[in-house]
């Protein structure tokens, strides 16, 4: 039997006992209008993702589904959801349902505006604006972005929501303190029509505690000195919660965001904590739950770098493309970019390419980065990335990146050995046409 | 060998399926591991690289890998190339989501049964004929394999 959380339900408690029939029925949380949201009364589309969510609430022992603030749908590039995908999108469409609560989508599997620029197949792309036309009709947020956080919905502590898009949940779990599970796609889609999801996992306290700790040792301050933090903290946790100790406030939170993603990547950290820092960690002890606090783990220069090097695949030599804005570059980072590379010249026949939803892209022109950015020979390319889209089509030999995410899922999104660098470092290579390790 | 030995355990998704078994002793992840047109493991690295599980009774321990494992089981009813039924150790949540969907999306029964009273991955072998009654609870071994 669970407790119930105070803020979870809206209606009536009713707490019962659990025999197996009740537990079925998610009867110790009853929620009025529940019942006729699964006979039907309010639409098929609704019914059926009632009785979709119900049943999986079943496979997860969850005790009740709890009603969630957003969603975020990974139903979104034609890449990854194969042809079942697009119908279950279509199904729902098609049934009349909407968004119950407001909903992101993830990256789309092709820049939306210029896809034929990037050799995108036909038929690909007629998938993937089936699925546009599906969100459309479903009155899903178009921001085709992973960083849904900076583009339409912005979670509050303890706000509980259905998201996929690991980078995203982690970001929204441990920087934000709301509580998402990682979530399954198409049941992200049934929790947006439903505007409920199971509650189980992370949304309960007990389950939010730390698993692990890490000992950080030495300075971590710069953008890829979190992202290899990141990186070597899923290596170490897998799927268990770390906590990260020794560690102060980064300058920018486009840090957490990088070293969040890495994580989620190389491993599949749903949450951290740093100790006095992130919200339900104010001291150690607390990041534990009281309980015990396990044996440190070092993360000192010789692991920063050890773990740089195991992030890059591929030997020295002439670089094919970067691509950088694994999660979306904000507008700071586009800044940044365009001071570096501004009055310089990107070697012909080096693709630099720059991922980012479309209102960076606007803001960019108006600050005048994008003409800076685009004289030095690199791209904007938007709604997509370069994990999601058919980037593998161009046999790339070298790829760099300064992301820990893009560095994790190149060699099998991408197709191709890759080169984990500081934006710094990309731009140094783009402009000579070589990584010399 | 009892030609007609029988192992109870616990329904995760329920229906009746009879057909050949392919069992792994390593756990398996559908992602990126199955051809989903012809329902063949893809995955060099695994012991079932090269075996068809389509319309057969998948057994292996437990899931492993990727939440995405649920849209390439919804993926393989959609092709109609999903296994008959499918027994583990310990089914995981996301494995019971894709049964689920296959179910609802395109009306393709997958019988799932967990946490049997006998060693399924050590009492079946890979070609015995083998009944899933998830609505029963039950795993019957009609013919072991000649």
């Amino acid at each position: 039997m669970r407790s119930i959380h105070p803020i979870a339900d809206t209606v009536l408690f009713v707490v019962i006992v659990c025999s197996p029939e009740t537990k079925k029925e998610y009867s110790n949380g009853v929620e009025l209008g529940r019942k006729k949201m699964l006979e039907g009364s309010h639409g098929p589309g609704i019914q059926l993702a009632m009785e979709i969510l119900t049943e999986v609430g079943d496979a997860y022992n969850a005790s009740r589904l709890i009603p969630v603030k957003s969603a975020h749908i990974v139903l979104s590039t034609y890449k990854s959801i194969f042809d079942a995908g697009v119908e279950a999108l279509e199904t729902f469409a098609n049934l009349g349902a909407k968004a119950a609560v407001p909903t992101t989508v993830d990256p789309a599997g092709m820049d939306l505006d210029f896809w034929e620029k990037y050799d995108t197949p036909k038929d690909y792309a007629d998938k993937q604006w089936r699925i546009v036309a599906a969100c459309r009709k479903l009155d899903f947020i178009p921001c085709w972005t992973c960083t849904p956080y900076l583009c339409g919905l912005l979670p509050r502590e303890g706000d509980h929501l259905a998201w996929t898009e690991s980078s995203a949940v982690v970001f929204a779990n441990s920087i934000l303190g709301a509580r998402t599970n990682r979530e399954t796609a198409v049941i992200d889609l049934a929790a947006s029509i439903a505007g409920r999801t199971p509650y189980h996992g992370l949304h309960l306290d007990e389950n939010r505690r730390g698993q692990l700790l890490i000992e950080v040792q030495t300075p971590v301050n710069t953008s890829e000195e979190y992202t290899i933090l990141g990186y070597f903290m899923g290596l170490m946790a897998g799927n268990k919660i770390p906590v990260l100790n020794g560690l102060s406030a980064a300058e920018r939170f486009e840090h957490y965001k990088g070293m969040g993603a890495a994580s989620a990547a190389s491993g599949g950290v749903p949450l951290f904590h740093i100790v006095g820092v992130t919200p339900e960690a104010s001291t150690l002890k607390k990041a534990f739950g009281d309980g015990p606090i396990p044996k440190p783990i070092p993360f000192g220069a010789a692991e920063l770098a050890a773990t740089k090097k195991k992030m890059t695949t591929a030997d020295p030599g002439p670089v094919d493309a970067v691509m950088v804005g694994c999660p979306h570059y904000t507008i700071t980072e586009i800044r940044d970019l365009a001071q570096a590379l501004s009055g310089k010249k990107i070697q012909p026949g080096v693709k630099f390419w720059i991922y980012t939803y479309k209102a960076n892209v606007m803001m960019a022109e108006r600050l005048g980065y994008k003409a800076i950015i685009e004289k030095a020979g690199a791209e904007f390319i938007t709604d997509t990335c370069m994990v999601v889209s058919p980037t593998e089509r161009y046999g790339f030999k070298r790829v760099m990146t300064d992301s820990g995410k893009c560095a994790y899922y190149a060699p099998t999104q991408v197709q191709s050995p890759v080169i984990f660098g500081s934006t710094d470092e990309c731009v140094q290579a783009a402009i000579s046409g070589r990584w010399n390790g | 060998m009892d030609a007609q030995l029988q192992i109870r355990g616990q329904a995760v998704n329920p229906g009746i399926f009879e057909g050949e078994a392919v069992v792994s002793k390593t756990p398996f992840g559908f992602y990126g591991a199955v051809d989903t047109t012809t329902g063949v493991v893809s995955d060099r690295r695994h012991e079932l690289f090269g075996q068809k599980i389509a319309g057969k009774v998948l057994v292996f321990p437990e899931g492993r890998g990727s939440t995405a494992g649920a849209i390439v089981i919804l993926e393989l009813a959609r092709c109609n190339t999903h296994p008959g039924a499918i027994i583990n150790h310990v089914t995981e949540p996301i494995l019971a989501t894709g049964a689920i969907l296959a179910r609802k999306f395109y009306g393709r029964s997958i019988p799932t049964i967990h946490k049997c009273d006998k060693d399924p991955i050590t009492l079946i072998q890979t070609g015995d004929i083998v009944e899933v009654d998830a609505n029963n609870n039950t795993v019957t071994i009609k013919k072991k394999k000649s």
